[in-house]
């Protein structure tokens, strides 16, 4: 602009002619529409005019900056929740075949766990019921023993009170006897 | 208006009405407005309409892909949540398998410990009803052996047959 | 060139000056291929354009320097006139409204450095141009509906008796149009830069009081730089509404 300006003289001569005598002169009309004309030039740059311009037209940019990157923004985004869906689905594998990895070692664990109880428990039954079985030998011996002892002491009283016809002993050897069946009892 | 003339160059009235100047205007006007066209319709225009539509065209085409990528996204966490879901339901039947097949196991070691207790049982019934059958015989010679020496204890003699006859009356009675 | 001595000692305003056509090398009769000041200020039009739409687009970024920026911002500006006004099918004809806008507003705006020339201050150059509008809008009317064109200027709408009355005023308004279309143009840009000339004119003998008409003249630039902006809209705009007539012909 102010180049262009500084060349009108030299390109328009004929303009310049038009108006007669010297140029910086206020009867030369065009040097008071230039003076008029830089005045009002030097206005709009007081009042920021230029910088509006150029700063609406800077806004006008970003905006489109904005635009843009926004989009741009938004499909990156996607792009990587897609790439975390992918890298997920492939771990899913690995992760599906540790669950069932897990649930096989579990279930493995658990039935050794139970048939170690069922041993224990079924060889403490077996114990018991040896023990029972043990226990009722046990008396049925002593039960025999013990009849043959009371039949025996019965016996060897029958037999000695037929022999010993003097009552007068009887009673003391009925005492004695009774005192070697406790013994031996 | 101005007026007095000032030669031939100078405005005598509207150098607009001068027609001699005319041919010359209409002339480099369309010289001009033919450059003008030429330069916006083979330059200027195509390239800021480019400009312009490839602008939108990057704004609407990352919208669309940024849909097509989020649906696709949406898919795979669909397909990733169902994986998952298998896995878990497939590791629910193994372990339901698992224990049936344990629980069959178990039912067959406890059957088996039923009947050889059961088993044991019967044969220590056997044996204690032979002991008690064995006893009877035994009680009397038990018996008689007791008696005997108990008789001898207390020094009469007695012969083993009157002795023995005693046991055998008691074990009756 | 000319002596004007005499001119000197009262008001020597010569405002009309400013619009003589003359030869830009030498002193010759203006020929109609003479080289003259409509010739430079006409090749400074399509050099300013240049410089906006061609260089200013040169860099085809997708954030837009200012001058890229600017060259949008016409192109939209005018695009969605022609899309607005003369309609969706009325697009194919931009480059040629675009033409026009592209003439008439840089030559506006140039005319209003000191010391130019107003090309378009001339009644030669815009009836030219409006000539070329009327004709072409005329002919696409006529191509694109043979005779249902002249339903234009048969005003269904009204009773059928004032029809023939309305026809005439019709067709009367029609031929009228590209008159009035280049004077407003060339009426509105001759006033503002004779104003200007006529105060230029006092400062000379008013010595300091040439402050005032000095003041006076940076008003009427103010002034001048809405009208050439407005100026150059209306004309564009008035274009885009004849030819929406021409593609759309009933009422």
């Amino acid at each position: 602009m102010r180049a262009v300006l500084a060349l009108l003289p030299a390109i328009a001569p004929g303009a310049a002619e038009a108006a007669s005598g010297p140029f910086f002169s206020l009867s030369n009309t065009n040097f008071v529409v230039l003076v008029a004309f830089l005045l009002f030039v030097a206005v709009l740059v007081h009042f920021k005019v230029p910088g509006m311009l150029g700063g609406l037209l800077d806004r006008r940019a970003a905006q489109i900056r904005a635009d843009l990157e926004g989009a741009r923004a938004l499909r990156d985004e996607a792009q990587a929740l897609v790439a975390t869906y992918a890298r997920r689905s492939r771990e899913v594998k690995d992760q599906a075949d540790r669950i069932v990895a897990r649930a096989r070692e579990d279930a493995r664990t658990a039935a050794e766990e139970a048939k170690e109880e069922l041993r224990r428990s079924i060889a403490r039954r077996l114990a018991d019921a040896e023990d029972q079985i043990r226990a009722a030998e046990e008396a049925a011996l002593r039960e025999v023993r013990d009849r043959a002892i009371v039949v025996a002491v019965a016996a060897a009283g029958d037999v000695i009170a037929r022999q010993m016809t003097p009552a007068a002993g009887a009673a003391l050897i009925d005492r004695s006897i009774t005192e070697i069946g406790q013994r031996l009892g | 208006m101005a007026t007095e003339a000032q030669g031939a160059e100078s405005a005598a009235g509207m150098p607009q009405l001068d027609f001699a100047t005319f041919p010359n205007q209409v002339f480099w006007l369309v010289v001009t407005l033919v450059a003008l066209y030429l330069i916006l319709s083979r330059v200027a225009l195509p390239r800021i309409a480019a400009v312009l539509a490839e602008r939108r065209g990057s704004i609407t085409n990352d919208i669309a892909a940024a849909e097509e990528l989020g649906l696709r996204a949406r898919e795979a966490e669909t397909a990733y949540q169902k994986a998952l879901a298998d896995a878990r339901a497939e590791a629910g039947r193994i372990v339901v398998k698992a224990r049936a097949e344990i629980q069959k196991d178990l039912d067959a070691a406890v059957a088996r410990a039923d009947t050889e207790i059961a088993a044991k049982a019967v044969e220590s019934q056997e044996r204690i009803a032979a002991i008690r059958a064995s006893a009877a015989a035994s009680v009397g010679e038990v018996a008689r052996e007791v008696a005997r020496e108990i008789v001898q204890a207390f020094g009469t003699g007695a012969d083993g047959r009157s002795v023995a006859a005693a046991v055998t009356q008691r074990m009756k009675g | 060139m000319a002596e004007s001595a005499e001119g000197e000692a009262g008001f020597a305003i010569h405002p009309m000056d400013q619009f003589i056509v003359r030869p830009l090398f030498g002193d010759g009769p203006v020929h109609w291929y003479t080289v003259t000041n409509v010739t430079l200020w006409m090749a400074l039009t399509v050099l300013v354009v240049s410089l906006l739409l061609v260089v200013g687009s040169r860099g085809r970024v997708l954030v837009p320097s200012r001058m890229q920026s600017v060259a949008e911002l016409l192109y939209g500006f005018v695009y969605k006139m022609v899309e607005d006004v003369a309609g969706k099918d009325g697009a194919r004809y931009f480059p040629y409204i675009m033409t026009v806008f592209c003439f008439v507003l840089p030559a506006n705006v140039l005319g209003l450095l000191p010391m130019s020339f107003t090309t378009t201050s001339h009644i030669a150059v815009t009836a030219v141009l409006a000539v070329a509008v009327f004709a072409s809008v005329t002919a696409i009317g006529f191509l694109k509906h043979g005779t249902h064109f002249l339903g234009l200027f048969w005003i269904s709408s009204a009773p059928l008796p004032l029809r023939p009355v309305l026809a005439v005023i019709e067709v009367l308004s029609y031929f009228v149009r590209p008159v009035s279309h280049s004077i407003r143009l060339a009426g509105n840009m001759m006033a503002g830069h004779a104003v200007i000339k006529v105060f230029a004119g006092f400062a000379g003998a008013l010595g300091v009081a040439s402050v005032f008409p000095v003041v006076a003249i940076t008003a009427v630039y103010g002034l001048e730089v809405l009208v050439a902006f407005i100026q150059a809209y209306v004309f564009t705009i008035l274009t885009c509404v004849y030819l929406r007539d021409a593609l759309h012909p009933s009422h």
